[in-house]
């Protein structure tokens, strides 16, 4: 204590006494654990103590509230020794006769020469008045923050809405684009499908410029062979251009390296988006897209990319504006042309990663020439086998023909579609309504694909994934897994890597999306033509699917979901399925006594939506071996399975009834 | 991703940085408020008999926090995988893990998720639960949490310097972030602020008894966050421990008495065995 006194007197300066003592502002010194060893009657006269009170008495500790001891020791401290002072710390100072001071602590460590600490000194703010407008700022920019996030959220939740229906909206349409139609529904068809690829155009567009105002997309760089890209950019608009009448070009520099390093994708989606831009302001005459070589160092090159139309061109003090969001150049282009206005904003954003961005220079009613430089690293061959499918048609891909494929959707109206593609395809598969019959389907059975939805009742298709890939056989952590999702959430992607799925389709997509990542996946020697299995399909592994399930003969889980709690429509439905189940009753009878293949073939479709929507998995199992045995059994087989197929849909009938509220 | 992409990924995700001449690895993990820093009076006296390794948890120091991810970090065990992630990338085994506050707790879930990874540990100012509950006495009830979450957030998201960046972002003028005050820990308020109640509502108790490897438990003679009882109740539940009673006082020897607490150490690893010069 002697030693302390010595260092706390030589510390006293006279002149300064009075300065110190009424200062403004507080003062006090501590010794390096705190121990207050100096203070001015200011600070004394706030917290309300005498100066014997405290001197050699108390620390600065124990004038904070828990919480700011806390903070002290966990944060002030510490800092206090690495930097020798810490400032505009922020503490509440009990108050002798009760309550708190908010103040502000500046602290500095005096040290001697050896660098050992030896004082604290202290200079405390009054912030009484502040902290007042501080917390109602605070509050203010809390709540400005929420809404921001509460609006990504709904972004990201509409979107995810529109996706799931859309997905089904164009899947529909081009299913029906394949039957026999007359020309009016022709017509009709088309309009369809041009306003719904609009649609998820507009959709994909406004969650792409979410994702670069949230700062979520990263560049995501591998080797790609940069003619190729252009090529199939050019393929994919050439069906647009040839609808106008408009010539569309590539001009490429012989000079250009065959391989370059990063992000294709993103590059491809500037590109895509000038060349529509240029095909949907041209009427007539040229589009033209160029690529050009400006330089070439060792290992990078720069290059030149430039995309020129003959069209209505942007008058000159229109052409800064076009670049921002949910702009056009004039306000008649929305009604004529369509659009959101975001497509520029989006691409400039995506450059901006890049470090570079699109100019333009363009001439009202002349045309429009858009361009931008990036330099990229010079690759070689690595992965060239994916960019063979690029651009290449379904038709041109291997035959599907043989594929097992385990489809986990609980989604009916998507296992409808994606059935209905897989069939024509010849692929044999099997449907699985959540992750836990996946997983169980796949222990079961070997696959060569398997189709996860991530988002399922149960058991998610993340979970489903990893519980396959633990699996005792090698085979599991090769199995191609996956998934698809209508989510437009943004932080999946790790979810998916850490789940060790193969990779991933976006809902909605398009068919030859789902063709060449099936085929991408399926090594073709696994294919095998076996005709047996192909008298059971769709369902490859149905009998054994059942066993598993000791479960009510159905549930009408999905019908109240449809229904939405709505009582009176869920009665309508189910008298509705009864009056259809008694009739199938009598129709599939005869099929089968007749042994007539394509009646049974047509009713056991008809009915296996509303059949997966029950989840009567009996009455399914009792149809399908009803099928596969048509043609072979005897008559006493037949009559016996006959048996069973009407017991199996009175029971349904019985348990359909149970549910009627009368 | 190839194996070179994710060891490259790991060390520059954790701000993981390797030195010394020895073979076997000490890694030092910071606590709650502080980052890599916190060592830099400790490691001199191991780095020639130790390959030391420091790095930053999420939201810390220089560590990436983007890839946080608030589900992960809501129990500790998130940040005993990192740890293990770390250990993975490196190959590491057999290596000595000194855990300040939280991260002795920390070090002690690693070592019971993959045993093979840690030789000794070293806990500086452990405690297994800060809340009072019946009989244990950890120091803390519920409310004096939340008076800490309240002075970080008046510190990281008030008018003090230590928030300055974070209001005023400076994106113009990033030379000004660096010189700004408190650099040596900086940390990302939100996910501060998950973290100070993850370290402070965890109940790790039962896990203490699982430990098998041999630990040891610096204790320091006065320190509000980890009272003396719970250092000897640390000590007590861990078969294989050895309990330091140092003279300092505060939360951080290794900062006000990093002489005192490297002796400690010393003590400790010669005393089971290691070539400690």
């Amino acid at each position: 204590m002697d030693s302390e006194k010595y260092v706390a007197a030589s510390l006293i300066d006279e002149r300064a006494e009075d300065l110190y003592e009424n200062a403004p502002c507080g003062y006090l010194s501590t010794l390096p654990n705190g121990l207050i060893i100096k203070i001015n009657s200011t600070l004394l006269s706030w917290l309300g103590y005498d100066r014997e009170e405290v001197l050699f008495k108390k620390r600065l500790q124990d004038f904070f509230v828990i919480g700011g001891r806390m903070f002290y020791e966990t944060h002030h401290a510490p800092l206090l020794k690495m930097q020798g002072r810490v400032n505009e710390l922020n503490y509440d100072l009990l108050l002798k006769a009760g309550g708190v001071l908010p103040v502000l602590l500046n602290s500095i460590q005096l040290k001697d020469d050896a660098g050992v600490p030896q004082l604290n000194r202290v200079t405390v703010f009054n912030i009484i008045d502040r902290k007042k407008y501080e917390l109602e700022l605070l509050q203010a920019k809390k709540k400005a923050e929420e809404a921001a996030k509460a609006k990504a959220t709904f972004l990201s939740t509409v979107s995810h809405e529109f996706r799931t229906p859309l997905n089904a909206i164009i899947g529909i349409a081009s299913l029906l684009d394949k039957t026999d139609l007359t020309a009016q529904q022709a017509k009709y068809l088309d309009v369809l499908k041009f306003s719904s690829e609009n649609l998820l155009n507009l959709i994909n567009d406004i969650l792409d410029f979410s994702k670069v105002e949230a700062g979520k997309i990263v560049l995501e760089e591998k080797y790609f062979h940069i003619r190729h890209l252009l090529n199939s950019i050019l393929y994919s608009q050439q069906y647009k251009a040839q609808e106008k009448g408009i010539t569309l070009t590539l001009q490429l520099d012989d000079a250009l390296p065959e391989y370059m390093y990063g992000d294709s994708v993103k590059i491809g989606q500037v590109l895509t988006n000038l060349l529509s831009n240029a095909i949907k302001f041209t009427e007539n005459g040229l589009v033209s897209l160029q690529l050009q070589l400006l330089e070439q160092e060792e290992v990078t090159c720069k290059l030149l990319f430039k995309v020129i139309d003959t069209g209505i061109g942007i008058p000159e003090d229109q052409q800064a504006k076009i670049f921002e969001e949910f702009t056009q150049a004039s306000p008649e282009i929305n009604p004529v042309y369509g659009g959101t206005g975001l497509g520029l904003a989006i691409s400039q954003r995506l450059l901006s990663l890049f470090g570079s961005r699109i100019y333009v220079s363009s001439q009202s009613g002349v045309g429009s020439e858009f361009f931008f430089v990036i330099e990229l690293p010079v690759g070689q061959a690595e992965v060239t086998q994916e960019h063979k499918a690029i651009g290449s048609e379904p038709t041109a891909l291997k035959p599907l023909k043989g594929v097992r494929l385990l489809l986990a959707e609980d989604n009916e109206i998507n296992v409808f579609v994606v059935s209905e593609y897989l069939r024509q395809w010849g692929v044999y598969f099997d449907v699985a309504s959540n992750g836990a019959q996946a997983v169980e389907l796949a222990r079961q059975n070997t696959y060569d694909i398997v189709l996860m939805d991530l988002q399922m009742p149960v058991m998610d298709g993340y979970e489903a994934t990893r519980a396959i890939r633990s699996m005792e056989h090698e085979q599991y952590k090769r199995l191609p897994i996956i998934a698809f999702t209508a989510s437009a959430r943004f932080d999946y992607k790790d979810k998916i890597v850490a789940a060790e799925i193969t990779s991933l389709l976006t809902k909605p997509f398009r068919v030859e999306e789902l063709y060449a990542t099936i085929a991408k996946s399926v090594s073709l020697d696994s294919l095998e033509q076996d005709e047996e299995c192909d008298a059971k399909a769709p369902y490859l592994h149905l009998e054994e699917r059942e066993i598993h399930s000791g479960k009510a003969p159905i549930s009408i889980q999905e019908y109240i979901k449809v229904t939405r709690n709505n009582r009176d429509s869920l009665n309508r439905l189910l008298l509705l399925t009864i009056k259809h189940f008694e009739q199938y009753k009598v129709d599939f009878a005869k099929a089968l006594l007749n042994r007539d293949a394509k009646g049974m073939g047509d009713l056991a479709h008809k009915i296996k939506v509303t059949l997966q929507t029950l989840e009567a998995v009996k009455l399914q199992r009792v149809i399908a071996s009803g099928r596969s045995c048509l043609a072979t059994a005897d008559k006493a087989l037949l009559l016996q399975i006959n048996n069973e197929l009407q017991e199996a849909f009175d029971c349904v009938v019985v348990e359909l009834k149970k549910h009627l509220d009368v | 991703m190839s194996s070179r992409v994710l060891f490259m990924d790991v060390l520059k995700r954790f701000n993981v940085k390797v030195f010394g001449e020895g073979e076997q690895y000490m890694l030092f993990a910071h606590g709650f408020g502080c980052d890599q820093h916190m060592w830099r009076y400790m490691t001199p006296a191991f780095e020639k008999q130790f390959k030391i390794l420091l790095f930053d948890y999420l939201g810390h120091g220089k560590s990436d926090s983007t890839a946080y991810q608030p589900e992960r970090y809501s129990s500790l065990q998130g940040y005993a995988d990192d740890v293990i992630s770390i250990c993975k990338a490196l190959s590491i085994h057999d290596a000595i893990f000194v855990g300040h506050s939280v991260s002795a707790m920390i070090g002690a879930l690693a070592a019971n998720k993959q045993p093979e990874v840690f030789d000794k540990l070293i806990m500086i100012g452990p405690s297994p639960c800060y809340i009072n509950e019946h009989e244990y006495h950890g120091g803390f009830s519920r409310e004096d949490i939340e008076s800490l979450l309240n002075s970080l957030e008046s510190n990281y998201l008030g008018w003090s310097s230590a928030m300055a960046p974070v209001i005023m972002g400076n994106p113009d003028r990033p030379q000004l972030g660096e010189e700004l005050e408190n650099s040596f820990c900086r940390t990302n308020p939100e996910i501060a602020r998950q973290f100070a109640q993850v370290t402070f509502l965890s109940d790790n108790r039962v896990d203490l008894a699982k430990l098998n490897v041999p630990t040891l438990v610096i204790q320091c003679s006065e320190d509000v966050i980890a009272p003396l009882e719970v250092g000897q109740y640390v000590a007590n539940q861990v078969q294989n421990s050895t309990l330091s009673i140092l003279e300092a006082t505060g939360h951080c020897p290794h900062l006000s008495e990093p002489d005192e607490t490297i002796a400690a150490i010393k003590d400790f690893l010669i005393v089971e065995g290691e070539p400690v010069g």
